[in-house]
């Protein structure tokens, strides 16, 4: 039985395939242990991105909120100045 | 003038008055003040105020040589927690002395209770502080790793573009699109965990 390759394995997590390949892709996870293992190892990874993801855009929205309302106080050495 | 992103040189650049290490410095926790001030209900007037507080607690200047002296101990701990303490004992301050006693104690003026961040709950803490790290390791990834690579974890992730958009404009395959992102994910993280040494 041949494996995914990782062409297969991209298109499958990304969502990027027909109905038709998606269905065989899943049918060939359910009978191999080492493919299964893999695209289950990529699940996870992708998760990992979006919560990477997810909190750079939330940095980034509380960034342009905190420009809007703060400004950089002076260093206290320089009020004496 | 580019700073090393370790505190120790940034911050006796501070006691040394460059005023490019005091801009790093606003810069990287700027953020970090505002997102503990929003979640005690500052306006943004209180944002500002807390701000200048904070960053005046952190130093302080001697008399006559006129430089920042850094307030921080290292022997003492990490600068990350004297840094967050210092933010939640001056949004505290601020809240008492504005006469906000019951907001302080986690009621509202109608007698309702408020749902109000524990003083001590240090998860949110280091969820905060560990965003303006995520953020700052991205910052510094960005100049350092192939733009391709950026592009795709920038485009998929971010902006949400099909993952087989950006490999037809980037003329390369999803395997490629999901290598680049793998790489750029596991460069972030290394990168967390080096400032978070620091």
């Amino acid at each position: 039985m041949g494996h995914l390759n990782e062409q297969d394995m991209a298109e499958l997590v990304f969502g990027e395939t027909t109905p038709w390949s998606t269905w065989w892709r899943r049918r060939h996870l359910k009978k191999c242990g080492a493919c299964r293992e893999h695209f289950e190892r990529l699940c996870r990874e992708q998760e990992e991105q979006k919560e990477l993801a997810r909190q750079l855009k939330c940095y980034g929205e509380c960034l342009q909120e905190a420009e809007k309302t703060m400004t950089m106080p002076k260093p206290p050495a320089a009020e004496g100045n | 003038m580019e700073w090393e992103a370790t505190s120790c040189s940034m911050l006796s650049g501070i006691g040394r008055n460059d005023p490019d290490a005091w801009q790093h410095f606003y810069d990287r926790y700027k953020v970090l003040v505002f997102l503990r001030g929003r979640r005690y209900g500052f306006s943004p007037m209180d944002l500002d105020d807390l701000l200048s507080r904070v960053m005046g607690k952190c130093f302080s200047a001697t008399g006559g040589a006129g430089k920042a002296v850094l307030s921080f101990n290292p022997a003492k701990g990490r600068f990350r927690d004297y840094f967050c303490r210092i933010v939640n004992n001056e949004a505290v301050t601020m809240l008492r002395e504005r006469g906000r006693r019951r907001e302080v104690q986690g009621t509202l003026p109608d007698g309702k209770e408020r749902d109000f961040p524990d003083l001590r709950e240090k998860d949110s803490l280091e969820a905060e502080y560990r965003l303006c790290l995520v953020h700052e390791a991205f910052e510094q990834l960005k100049k350092e790793l192939p733009p391709r690579q950026v592009q795709a974890f920038m485009a998929v992730r971010m902006d949400q573009v099909h993952a087989r958009k950006v490999a037809q404009l980037q003329g390369t395959s999803l395997a490629t699109v999901y290598q680049d992102i793998a790489t750029v994910t596991e460069a972030i993280r290394r990168r967390v965990a080096q400032l978070e040494e620091e």
